[in-house]
């Protein structure tokens, strides 16, 4: 199929109504059910209605705890699917991905980093996790790329080895301070979406837009780069400003990502491969899709790690863990074949 | 019967893209001069000539004697450490990469592809340079896509993924891509490497065709002496970065200059039935 621009808008309206009803099962589900009907009443009639809310209870669990939950699900679904969809085509690697390459924990050190240090919290730490990915992804591409053309063993291998390394640091990190009011362990090694704070959380959703909306005016130019770097120069692509501009974007998504959520493994792998195989490679198409396909799949998650053990709440990390490693060992040997 | 139904297909050909010579292309189309080159060990001596409109070029040399280089600093990819290459009169440095992109095609030393892509996804690719910031494909450069799909036989192979092709698709898909881009100047690199000698004949026979009734001039690197003999305007050859000599296929490939490159013995006649030269290995005479 070759896309279109009518292609691309049908797709998106089609992913944006699964991401809405996922959503709204989302936020009925829980330990107290909200009915559906009740949840759209209370959002329509919000803010602007004198009359006592159907239920006062409910309307504070909406509002307080699982509208601003499912918001963070999605920003970081989207901003950890864009940013693996980026990284795959930078790096011609359908295996690469913020957690797989070790991004995100460069990114969870970098928060961790500024909350020792005592940083501002609502723009020191988001900074902080971006420097950490930006290190890390430009590490890794050094010691995975030997040579112009990178294998694709290299540079996982790199990634692995960043990854395990940095999460001793967090590891020896938390130890060292575990007296202090600091996030669970989980939360910067796997992940998950309890610790919400909403307006910080506003500013965080805008910038991860901003940089998804940046990224998606490098689609054409990403298309190209997957064929090689001197084809992508020889069809009038500026390769150097691309790969410059991309892998800004793509680290300060993750570390956006991150500094809300901790380090949620294979998102950027499970959703733009899924995306891919529905509907192509085409960048123009893969960016929005993935986006939109990745908020669902986080919402999904998330609603799985809450309610699976209920009341036991699950990092949502083991839970994309659970599906994304086997994906991960299918896609290796598929390639490698 | 391959060659009839391809002119079938030429002849509904998209319009925009045809043969029209101006008196403005009859001056050189490009004029390579004093170019030179240096990299580590390897370092190319200051190359000159000339390119009239819609000549078929051949770069030959032994292996490492810079003619991927060369290829690389005609298109501009490369930057010389002196001299110039004029396409048209205009410097290809000051050119923007897209402006590049709209007159030359370089069709690569087989690419590596590690993403699953379908063939059509491949050579679509070829439109980029031509779309506006953020456009997606308009009718006109679907056509062009469709023909050069046609005309490269690539129509059936449009659903198959570029990864499991076999070496003669996939140059085939990779030769529609640079037609895709409608170039003025096509740069091909060693494009027969990995085929039989059927398909050898096949893409150069349909790269010189396309030439002519396009009005795009070629340059390739090839090691296949008989075929650049054969299909020719001018051949320059390369000796360890030195241009060694250019002229007509006649003129550069005797058997001095050949024997100096190869470094072997080789027996230079005429092909019986083109007149044009032809290359035989010799065993040499203590083996015998």
């Amino acid at each position: 199929m070759i896309p279109s621009r009518q292609r691309v808008l049908v797709v998106s309206l089609g992913l944006s109504l699964v991401l809405v009803l996922l959503s709204l099962l989302a936020l009925s589900i829980g330990t107290a059910k909200i009915p559906a009907r009740e949840i759209v009443h209370m959002m329509v009639t919000h803010g602007f209605n004198a009359q006592t809310p159907v239920s006062p209870e409910n309307e504070s669990i909406l509002f307080d705890i699982r509208i601003p939950r499912v918001f963070l699900a999605m920003s970081v679904g989207m901003a950890l699917s864009v940013a693996g969809a980026s990284f795959q085509a930078l790096l011609r690697n359908p295996l690469a991905d913020p957690h797989v390459l070790g991004v995100s924990s460069g990114a969870a050190l970098g928060a961790m980093l500024s909350i020792v240090l005592g940083i501002q919290y609502t723009v020191g730490t988001p900074l902080a996790s971006f420097i950490g990915a930006l290190v890390t992804i430009t590490v890794v591409y050094f010691l995975g790329t030997h040579g112009r053309d990178s294998s694709t063993h290299t540079l996982l291998l790199a990634g692995i080895i960043s990854s395990s390394f940095l999460s001793a640091i967090i590891i020896f990190l938390q130890t060292y301070l575990s007296g202090r009011q600091l996030q669970q362990i989980t939360f910067w090694l796997l992940g998950d979406f309890s610790s919400i704070d909403v307006p910080h959380l506003r500013l965080i959703f805008a910038a991860i837009l901003i940089c998804i909306v940046l990224i998606f005016f490098r689609s054409g130019d990403l298309n190209v780069l997957i064929s090689g770097e001197l084809e992508a120069e020889h069809l009038g692509v500026n390769v150097k400003w691309l790969k410059r501009s991309v892998y800004l974007l793509a680290a300060l998504l993750t570390g956006l990502a991150v500094s809300v959520s901790g380090s949620i493994g294979y998102i950027g792998l499970l959703v733009p491969h899924i995306v891919r195989m529905m509907f192509g490679t085409d960048y123009r198409l893969l960016l929005p899709a993935s986006a939109l396909a990745g908020a669902s799949f986080a919402v999904l998650a998330d609603m799985l790690a809450r309610t699976l053990l209920a009341p036991a709440e699950l990092p949502v990390g083991a839970i994309t863990a659970l599906t994304g490693a086997p994906m991960f060992i299918y896609l290796l040997r598929k390639g490698r074949s | 019967m391959m060659a009839s139904s391809r002119e079938n297909r030429n002849a509904m050909a998209p319009t925009a893209w045809t043969n029209s010579f101006t008196a403005e292309d009859l001056k050189p189309f490009m004029r390579v001069t004093d170019l030179t080159f240096a990299y580590k060990q390897f370092s190319l001596r200051p190359i000159s000539f000339e390119v009239p409109p819609g000549a078929f070029t051949t770069v030959l040399g032994s292996n490492g004697s810079g003619k991927s280089t060369l290829l690389k600093l005609i298109s501009g990819y490369l930057k010389p450490r002196t001299g110039k290459v004029l396409l048209r009169g205009m410097d290809i440095r000051q050119m923007t990469l897209r402006q590049r992109a709209r007159q030359i095609a370089l069709v690569a030393q087989e690419s590596q592809l590690n993403f699953p892509m379908s063939v059509r996804e491949f050579v679509l690719m070829g439109c980029h340079p031509h779309l506006s910031w953020f456009k997606f494909e308009d009718r006109q450069s679907l056509e062009v896509l469709e023909w050069a799909l046609d005309i490269t036989d690539s129509q059936l192979l449009t659903h198959r993924n570029i990864q499991e092709l076999s070496g003669g698709e996939k140059q085939r898909a990779i030769l529609a891509r640079a037609l895709v881009q409608q170039p003025k100047l096509m740069l091909l690199d060693e494009p027969t490497m990995h085929l039989d000698v059927g398909y050898q004949m096949e893409l150069v026979q349909l790269i010189k065709s396309l030439s002519r009734d396009k009005g795009f001039t070629v340059i390739m690197v090839t090691h296949e002496l008989n075929i650049a003999a054969e299909f020719s305007d001018q051949v320059l050859l390369l000796n360890e970065g030195h241009p060694l000599a250019f002229g007509s296929p006649e003129e550069v490939l005797d058997e001095a200059n050949l024997m100096r490159v190869f470094r072997t013995d080789l027996l230079v006649d005429r092909n019986p039935i083109s007149g044009a030269p032809r290359i035989t290995p010799v065993r040499r005479e203590g083996d015998r």
